[in-house]
């Protein structure tokens, strides 16, 4: 009787274990039907990219006619030493950015001295070197940030010489 | 002889008819166990099911989803609205998502670091997300329950009101 009384207690753990069982798999079938997360990233930082490319803070801006012309890069705003700060005004996620930053490269193709000429600006340097560090790692998950390059053919605009050059923009996004 | 014989099959027999009746009482101690543990593993069995269609009933009504869209969907529009040079007029809505339903704030998420975010609520709890601005000014707007949502911006500045 002893025995046929153990032998119940075992199927009943049995039964119970099981059915815990059901309940997990059927509520994590359930949450793996619920979207929790709609990544942005791709159109997000393809948008910081264009942003900064189309911004009146790199662009030459007729002053007459405060037009500013997209794809004409005002050599002067770009290599003075208020760039950094007036591109992190003009596109202002907060006092303490910790949203979005970039490198922004522009290479003169028509230097003609020999070698390539590149003039390197960040947009939130502090955050760019800190995400580029985890980028390059490969980490993943929240915390860790992604790249996304996006480049444009541009003239560079000298003075009163117009050169051919690049602009290569590049997004380091954190997480969301 | 023949008495202690009989007496003896007779002790026997009683004894037999005794062990039977003891066996058949323990029979019907482990079937009424055994019902009973049945009856409970059902009760148990019930109430998980309760769970889960209770679980699945919430999800189903909650509106989790629809706020974190609507939150990305609404940042990177003002994104893309202040991105882009000269003046724009835009008016947004959605058919087929009831955005009238939540209330929707353009906001500093504190003083302290100012940092914008569109907040969409409802039901006690919000989705937020940041957005860049293309000026470091302090504009909050609160659209509570918009049929649509109507975006004007001159120059660097962004107006977001309810549009009837």
């Amino acid at each position: 009787m002893n025995k046929i009384a153990s032998m119940d207690t075992i199927l009943n753990l049995f039964r119970l274990f099981f059915l815990i069982i059901v309940f997990f798999s059927v509520v994590s079938l359930a949450r793996a039907f619920i979207v929790e997360k709609i990544d942005l990233f791709e159109i997000e930082s393809k948008l910081l990219n264009y942003r900064i490319a189309f911004s009146d803070k790199i662009s030459y801006v007729d002053s007459d006619t405060g037009r500013t012309y997209v794809g004409i890069i005002d050599l002067a705003k770009f290599t003075s030493d208020d760039f950094a700060k007036n591109l992190l005004n003009s596109i202002y996620y907060g006092k303490i950015n910790s949203e979005a930053s970039a490198k922004i490269v522009l290479k003169d193709l028509d230097a003609n001295q020999g070698y390539d000429v590149f003039y390197e600006k960040f947009y939130n340097k502090e955050l760019y070197d800190e995400k580029k560090v985890l980028v390059e790692a490969k980490l993943t998950g929240a915390g860790a940030a992604k790249r996304l390059d996006t480049s444009f053919y541009v003239l560079i605009k000298d003075k009163d010489y117009f050169r051919r050059g690049m602009l290569n923009v590049e997004a380091i996004l954190p997480n969301r | 002889m023949t008495l202690k014989i009989i007496n003896k099959t007779l002790v026997e027999k009683h004894l037999n008819k005794a062990q039977n009746i003891f066996l058949m009482k323990k029979r019907g101690t482990v079937t009424l166990r055994q019902t009973l543990i049945h009856l409970g593993m059902l009760a148990l069995v019930a109430f998980v099911f309760y769970l889960l269609t209770s679980y699945v009933n919430s999800i189903r009504q909650n509106a989790d989803f629809e706020m974190l869209f609507f939150s990305r969907d609404l940042a990177l529009l003002s994104n893309s609205i202040y991105s882009s040079p000269g003046n724009v007029e835009y008016i947004y809505s959605m058919d087929n998502k009831p955005l009238s339903i939540f209330k929707i704030e353009f906001k500093q998420l504190s003083t302290l670091d100012d940092k914008s975010v569109v907040k969409v609520e409802y039901g006690g709890t919000s989705k937020s997300y940041p957005f860049a601005k293309s000026s470091p000014n302090n504009d909050i707007y609160i659209i509570s329950a918009p049929k649509s949502i109507k975006f004007d911006k001159k120059g660097d500045n962004l107006a977001i009101t309810k549009n009837e």
